[in-house]
């Protein structure tokens, strides 16, 4: 750890640990003084939050050094929350730790991943995390990587549905003070809040569509993955006029993304063709088979045979 | 309760659509028990009939049973594809009967694409004469889509264009593919993941909500609705108590109808709108169990929008 911390330092004087969840490693605490007396100014940890209010532990590591504490949290209730976490009770933990950390003067941003449970109940967010005095919030779109691929359709949201209610959150945020960003939507989805998009070290290769190619934004534009391209062929995606440069609000530097991603499987699985692609095969596409049940033409069966499977119409009315 | 009864009239048809789910098995229904399912369906205070098949316009009895369903106080409609309607004197025939609604089904607005899922070269003209035709005669027209790969992606365009040509159409009806009998279980190619029209479908119902119109989704559980919940088939029916007949011309006869809610997923416990929610039609045999995700959202504003909505 410390030859690691050494090497980064000369590099920078600001540092995240990431995980999975930091809070379970027994030497996090002796990781933090260690940068500290290396020097660097600003240490924090992507955390879920939820041992921070456990036996003291925010102040403890506040007075061994860390500054800020990046939560991630994704819904404004117990059950859109626990839903995501698959952890009951775990919506009450993260905000006791929140609450110890604001207690313990470090700085609290948080991260909300959006995703096709949450997107519509998002606006509700931003007071929750204003009333917790987080300085900051990043809602990012699901890289599709990890479960959020193996799960790909119950999570990832189609961006076209999902980005308006997002920004409509950050609109909320903005009214409350809030400063609010956003990361892994293109700059044709984001309206006013194009100059919001954050880069983080978690971006992978980005892809383009047809109608990017002579887009004025595609400079400032992080396209989107790869693998959603393929699904959706890009029918989200349209030319925009560009983005102005802005900048950022400085909490906006304590989003540092994910880390390390998992990879991409080498074959692309569940393997799906988009109708657009699909239709290319239509010249080429013979008649289709018969049902299994279908009948070759015969003479109509009518009358008698009717009553065979139709009995109930002529049980109250037998022939005489 | 505003109870429609179906009632197949023949199960040949002049189309081979890709994905038919009740293909040709032989039967034809004739004018004596046709009569039999009208009077039953008035016995059990039905609101009306919905003449289907096949092709129903390809039998003879239409008028003569239309005159008796409507003598005896039902509203009839018709599902066609349209193609013999294409003739103005028989969407006069059927009018001066008593059948003036009518559900035209039509997949896409994209002549190649209707031709090719319908398997006949020039059915796409012959829809679009059928819905002149019936316009001009004053009935009641409905377009009626199966959400199929080949047209999932660009239902909202198929909207856009017909309501363009034909702006009397003032009702549309989706139903998602039923992969589990017909041609699309034996045709794997027209199936699509929900994902697919997701977007398109609520382009398209935004766009004919915002245009005054109205629209029923079939077979598409609550968390691809969007905000339109309330158009859901399955949900309209559970919250409202209803029940649907169909009296099939195969092996199935007569199906009563009574609990629409069909096999979910485990997260589905968890969702808001799970006791509204019909769930998604032969769940985990062809579509996909992880394809459904709970929802978080108050489930009482959407019951209270189908009570309000009388249509």
């Amino acid at each position: 750890m410390e030859a690691g911390l050494r090497a980064l330092r000369s590099e920078t004087d600001e540092l995240t640990f990431v995980g999975g969840e930091p809070l379970l490693v027994p030497e996090l605490g002796e990781s933090v003084r260690l940068a500290r007396e290396l020097g660097f100014r600003g240490i924090g940890i992507q955390t879920n939050a939820r041992l921070l209010a456990r036996a003291d532990l925010a102040r403890d590591l506040a007075a061994l050094g860390l500054t800020d504490v990046h939560v991630s949290i994704h819904g404004s209730d117990p059950a859109v929350h626990d839903y995501h976490t698959s952890v009951p009770g775990s919506f009450a933990q993260t905000l006791a730790g929140i609450g110890a950390a604001r207690a313990a003067r470090l700085t609290v941003v948080a991260t909300t991943v959006l995703t096709r449970s949450n997107y519509r109940s998002l606006s509700h967010l931003p007071r929750l995390l204003r009333s917790r005095s987080v300085a900051a919030w990043h809602v990012a779109v699901p890289w599709p990587r990890g479960r959020a691929f193996a799960y790909f359709d119950r999570v990832v949201p189609r961006l076209g549905l999902a980005m308006p209610f997002a920004l409509h959150a950050m609109s909320a945020a903005d009214a409350l003070g809030l400063p609010a960003f956003v990361s892994g939507a293109p700059a044709c989805l984001l309206g006013p809040f194009a100059d919001r998009a954050l880069v983080t070290s978690a971006n992978p290769a980005r892809s383009f569509a047809g109608a990017c190619e002579a887009c004025p934004a595609r400079e400032r534009c992080s396209g989107v993955d790869a693998y959603y391209l393929e699904r959706f062929a890009g029918d989200e995606l349209t030319p925009r006029a560009p983005v102005a440069a802005r900048t950022l609000d400085p909490a906006s530097r304590l989003f540092v993304g994910l880390g390390e991603l998992a990879a991409l499987p080498e074959k692309l699985e569940p393997a799906h063709e988009a109708p657009r692609t699909a239709r290319l095969r239509l010249p080429v596409l013979s008649r289709p088979a018969p049902g299994a049940q279908e009948a070759k033409r015969a003479a109509p069966k009518t009358g008698e045979a009717l009553r065979e499977i139709l009995p109930t119409l002529f049980e109250d009315k037998p022939e005489s | 309760m505003a109870n429609i009864g179906y009632m197949q009239i023949v199960r040949g048809c002049n189309q081979y659509c890709r994905f038919c789910s009740n293909p040709a098995s032989g039967y034809q229904l004739d004018v004596e028990v046709a009569k039999r399912e009208i009077d039953d369906f008035v016995t059990r205070n039905y609101f009306g009939i919905i003449l289907t098949g096949g092709e129903p316009s390809l039998s003879p009895i239409i008028p003569e049973i239309t005159r008796y369903a409507v003598e005896r106080g039902l509203h009839v409609r018709m599902i066609t594809n349209g193609s013999k309607l294409a003739t103005r004197a028989l969407a006069e025939e059927y009018y001066e009967a008593g059948l003036r609604h009518f559900h035209v089904s039509i997949h896409s607005c994209r002549p190649d694409v209707e031709d090719f899922l319908t398997g006949v070269k020039g059915s796409h003209e012959l829809a679009m004469d059928a819905l002149e035709n019936l316009g001009s005669v004053g009935a009641t027209v409905n377009i009626n889509t199966v959400i199929n790969k080949f047209n999932a992606d660009h239902l909202d365009e198929n909207v856009r264009s017909f309501t363009g040509r034909f702006p009397f159409l003032r009702h549309f009806v989706w139903n998602n593919l039923d992969p589990s009998m017909g041609r699309a279980e034996t045709n794997r190619d027209t199936a699509h993941r929900l994902a697919d029209f997701e977007l398109s479908l609520a382009r398209a119902m935004r766009y004919l909500h915002g245009t005054g119109r109205t629209f029923r989704v079939e077979r598409v559980p609550l968390c691809y609705m969007t905000e339109f919940a309330h158009c859901s088939t399955e949900t309209r029916k559970i919250v409202k108590e209803e029940e649907r007949i169909v009296h099939f011309l195969d092996e199935k006869g007569t199906i009563r109808q009574t609990d629409f809610r069909h096999p979910k997923s485990e997260v589905c416990a968890s969702c808001t709108l799970d006791p509204i929610c019909g769930g998604l039609f032969e769940l985990g045999d062809h579509y996909d169990l992880a394809e459904l995700n709970p929802v978080f959202i108050p489930r009482d504003d959407i019951v209270a929008r189908i009570h309000a909505d009388r249509s």
